[in-house]
């Protein structure tokens, strides 16, 4: 379950701002922060006229532009990958430190 | 409807069209102008739009051609390409309510039925997103499958978590392999492999093929171990004996199903019913509306 702030429009965003109101879903767990933007979300017991015309109903969950929406998807997954990899030197780093720490305590 | 189209350029091939009414298919003549739209209605065609939304104040018998929002074709007036004008769905206005009707329309010496992908109460979307608790039934029993093509794309890498399909003793399956593959399985005897990415796929099999995007595959379904009389899901893979669920996250753009003569059974095309907002798969076939029977609710692409 993760809190989303949606708008007058229903678009989604992370973060609170005058006039966005927070919601909580599951439907939108796996999607990164930079992403939301590109999502709808009606909550249930409310209804929402898109500008096509056609008004839906909630629970509603919808991706407005989703080669947009992958782009930033995908930018966030690098990121995170690169972070990972950088953490995971750091742990290895300290792993060789610790190792010549103890080699050289019990040499 | 999607495929259909009203096509002209600024030179020799000007955009003109005609629109005619006749009561059914059996009525058409045998030839007409090009880009003769017949629609078959016994209610008087009193005018007719050609919108992506709905006409305001519509006048009893006028003809809503519904067209999409988005295309993938490209147009070029430089290289003078051709205008084109996809119609999504047809319908008339009587009695105060839009009615579905058919159509057909005259081209290059024929005429082709518009067939309509959703009808009017849907409207259709790019695609259904599951999160991995969704799946729908297809009601098509593994011994009486040949044929499952799914227009498909995973939006995470997980072994074991499966597209579409039904495992027994043996598999009917297509899915997600152990060691970064794609696979796809009739019968067990001769699987196909493919490297994992997150991009959109057409993959599956059909009489005696399998279909991974334009591969020349070689392999062969086997059909008579894979009849394990079980239903066939979507979005997921059923294990039979505990009712085990292989579910990913992934979008479903398009799947079709065929029968032992290579007949299509199904034909579903994602959408959501209007009235309710519920999101699910229309068959064009069997013309059901099939729904979510896992937990959760479906995310749609955009409205097309």
């Amino acid at each position: 379950m993760r809190k989303v702030y949606i708008d007058s429009d229903f678009v989604c965003h992370a973060d609170y701002a005058e006039g966005r109101t927070a919601v909580e879903t599951s439907a939108l767990d796996k999607v990164c922060d930079s992403a939301l933007r590109f999502y709808i979300y009606v909550p249930n017991g409310s209804t929402h006229k898109k500008s096509n015309g056609i008004t839906v109903k909630g629970e509603f969950v919808q991706c407005m532009n989703s080669k947009s929406a992958d782009i930033a998807q995908r930018e966030y997954e690098r990121r995170l990958l690169a972070d990972l990899q950088a953490n995971s030197i750091s742990i290895s780093e300290l792993e060789s430190a610790y190792q010549e720490g103890v080699n050289s305590a019990y040499g | 409807m999607g495929n259909c189209f009203l096509h002209g350029n600024g030179g020799r091939n000007p955009l003109n069209f005609d629109v005619v009414q006749y009561a059914s298919e059996a009525d058409l003549p045998e030839s007409a102008e090009g880009n003769t739209i017949a629609v078959f209605t016994n209610v008087d065609i009193t005018g007719w739009h050609f919108s992506a939304k709905q006409p305001e104040n519509m006048k009893q018998g006028a003809v809503w051609f519904k067209t999409v929002t988005a295309s993938d074709i490209a147009f070029n007036a430089i290289k003078k390409d051709e205008i084109r004008l996809c119609i999504e769905s047809v319908s008339q206005y009587i009695d105060g309510e839009l009615i579905a009707q058919n159509a057909a329309i005259y081209q290059n010496g024929k005429w082709t039925n518009m067939e309509i992908l959703v009808p009017y109460e849907y409207q259709r979307v790019e695609y259904l997103q599951s999160s991995g608790t969704q799946f729908i039934w297809t009601g098509v029993n593994t011994n009486d499958c040949y044929g499952l093509v799914l227009d498909v794309q995973s939006l995470t890498y997980a072994e074991n978590k499966w597209f579409a399909g039904n495992w027994n003793t043996q598999s009917m399956a297509i899915g997600m392999a152990p060691s970064n593959n794609f696979q796809i399985s009739v019968g067990g005897s001769d699987d196909v492999f493919v490297p994992f990415d997150m991009e959109r796929h057409t993959m599956g099999f059909k009489g005696d093929k399998y279909i991974f995007d334009n591969m020349d595959l070689a392999n062969v379904p086997n059909y008579a171990n894979a009849k394990v009389n079980q239903n066939i899901p979507l979005f997921t893979r059923l294990t039979v004996g505990d009712q085990y669920f292989t579910a990913p996250s992934m979008r479903l753009f398009r799947a079709k199903m065929y029968d032992a003569n290579e007949n299509l059974i199904r034909d579903f095309v994602p959408c959501y019913r209007k009235f309710d907002s519920v999101a699910g798969l229309w068959d064009r076939v069997n013309k059901v509306f099939y729904t979510n029977s896992g937990s959760g609710t479906f995310m749609t692409g955009a409205d097309v």
